[in-house]
């Protein structure tokens, strides 16, 4: 059910010990399905934001509920079970002596049985790609391949909801897509996917929803496509639209917002440039 | 003009490890130059940067080919603490090279070990912070900064040694955007204003097109590309082989390119692109 509302803040305040109001009366619902990315500088108040999806943090005052139940009265461990948390650096996260005991021991905790947990293991392996590295000790990997494995551990659990605190910070190019491709993957199954990200290219290419936050409230929430016309507005808080954004709009193109290549080139070719020389004097 | 920075045929492996971790890199540096060194993960970019001040093979064990000298100074035949005042390094993950209560004395650590006297310490030091920034910090403690701040503590504590090159290994790639582009800043005014030599790794491309004057692909282990940004943003099959997603700009130019569009040069940064584009439109 794509309007479902899995999770919904109203005026959520949170305000840490040391007195600092990291969030301030925010109302946010994010349904079953959605692909949102917050983004916004460092201070802004996203983790703390998200960091109340899974009860790692409780509101000060307002209310968050996930999956229709307040958070305030949960176990953390209950509401992990629904909502995955992938770190930023997966050396956070991994502690076991090989790749199969990690994968394993979110759902060992949870008191699955033996047989059990070698079948979910199994068939998360060979979904991530990881197969082959089943005994290797996870500090053996490589970055990438540890960002996987961080991703393996969040999914042995079943989550309806996974949090990704920028996924692809420290990675190539080429290691930042592979990441990407697997999010997407688990978006395009009906997993609801929440990010966060100092990456515009990244979130222009494959979010559905952007929530700017500055100041620990959020400034701005749409689709891309709105969130990136405010490119002056964007400025303000810091940001930066994608450049091939920036390009069209300094090229005059004013109805539309360019959101990534694929789209420039049609652009250009359909209205702003026509046809190349050689593709018309080829047709005359 | 003699070099400051001279790699010959330089090779390093890590103990127990089959493969080379950088494989016969060769180049020159002229004083003043700001050098781009990019490619992907993996590539030996870390190592090459070690190799500037002598922790590779110093520090490091492992075996080492070739020379490396800076400022004259042959690393296999001078102590670090010699080659500290000719290069200064900044570590990827600056953070964990902080480890002083206070920022004065972060950053007056290097002066101290080189034995200078005290009033100069503390001249170095407020030029320093001066320099990043951070004038006024001096009291705070490091691990309570932010990551754009301990970046610039981290910059400043090089800086204090006076050091001819310096040598950034992703000083960036922890930060958010206003942390980025002031460190990123900060660094193309040690260029501009002081002179200084810098050899910065990094995997954000528009950086590398708006400040570099050369940029130097490293691609397993091998040196596959040396020269300006345009050069090397402009070679669509070199990009691909060193999983290098150049700036959208020129990723644009080159596909339209490949359409057989007429474009003679790759722009690199986003003024240039609009520039080619309108004149494009036009003609």
């Amino acid at each position: 059910m794509a309007d479902t509302p899995l999770i919904v803040c109203t005026n959520l305040t949170h305000t840490y010990p040391n007195g600092v109001t990291a969030l301030k009366d925010i109302n946010l619902t994010i349904s079953r399905g959605e692909y949102v990315a917050f983004v916004g500088q460092n201070g802004s108040g996203k983790t703390t934001l998200v960091k109340h999806f899974n009860g790692l943090l409780k509101p000060t005052s307002g209310s968050v509920k996930v999956f229709g139940e307040e958070t305030k009265d949960k176990k953390v461990s209950l509401l992990s079970r629904k909502v995955g948390y992938v770190f930023q650096n997966p050396d956070d996260m991994l502690f076991s002596s090989s790749v199969e005991e990690e994968i394993g021991f979110g759902p060992k905790m949870l008191g699955m049985k033996e047989e059990a947990i070698k079948i979910k293991v199994n068939e998360i392996l060979k979904e991530l790609g990881l197969m082959q590295m089943r005994e290797t000790h996870p500090f053996a990997l490589s970055l990438g391949d540890r960002q996987r494995l961080a991703v393996a551990c969040a999914l042995s659990l079943d989550p309806e909801i996974f949090v990704f605190d920028e996924p692809t910070t420290g990675q190539d190019y080429f290691g930042g897509e592979s990441i990407m491709s697997l999010v997407d993957q688990l978006h395009a199954k009906g997993q609801t996917v929440v990010i966060i990200t100092h990456d515009m290219p990244l979130v222009a290419e494959h979010a559905k929803r952007v929530a700017v936050m500055h100041q620990g409230q959020i400034a701005l929430d749409g689709t891309p496509q709105e969130v990136f016309s405010q490119s002056d507005l964007l400025r303000k808080l810091s940001l930066r639209s994608p450049q091939v954004t920036m390009l069209a709009k300094n090229l005059g193109l004013k109805d539309k917002t360019i959101l990534n290549i694929p789209q420039m080139y049609q652009w250009l070719q359909k209205d702003y440039l026509g046809a190349p020389q050689s593709a018309r004097g080829g047709r005359q | 003009m003699q070099p400051i920075v001279e790699f010959s045929q330089v090779s390093f492996s890590y103990p127990r490890s089959s493969n080379p971790a950088i494989h016969e890199i060769s180049f020159t540096i002229q004083q003043g130059e700001f050098v781009a060194l990019i490619g992907p993960t993996g590539a030996g970019k870390s190592t090459l940067c070690y190799c500037f001040n002598g922790s590779v093979p110093r520090l490091f064990n492992g075996e080492m080919s070739g020379s490396v000298k800076v400022a004259g100074c042959d690393t296999y035949y001078n102590e670090i603490p010699v080659l500290a005042q000719h290069v200064g390094l900044v570590v990827q993950n600056a953070r964990t090279q902080l480890f002083n209560v206070n920022v004065l004395q972060e950053v007056g650590f290097g002066c101290e070990n080189l034995g200078l006297p005290r009033e100069k310490i503390r001249e170095r030091v407020t030029q320093a912070l001066d320099f990043v920034g951070l004038a006024g910090y001096e009291d705070r403690a490091p691990s309570a900064l932010s990551g754009g701040q301990q970046q610039r503590v981290a910059i400043a504590c090089v800086l204090a040694m006076d050091p001819e090159v310096l040598v950034l290994d992703e000083p960036t790639s922890e930060l958010d955007p206003i942390g980025s582009e002031q460190v990123m800043e900060v660094i193309a005014r040690l260029n501009r204003e002081l002179g200084k030599t810098i050899f910065l790794v990094t995997h954000d491309m528009e950086f590398v097109a708006r400040y570099a004057s050369r940029v130097i692909v490293l691609n397993e282990c091998c040196l596959v590309e040396d020269g300006t940004p345009e050069k090397v943003f402009s070679q669509a099959k070199l990009l691909k082989e060193a999983r290098i997603r150049p700036p959208q700009v020129c990723e644009v130019a080159l596909g339209l390119k490949e359409k057989g569009y007429p474009i003679e040069r790759i722009p690199i940064t986003l003024e240039k692109a609009v520039a080619q584009l309108k004149e494009l439109h036009h003609g």
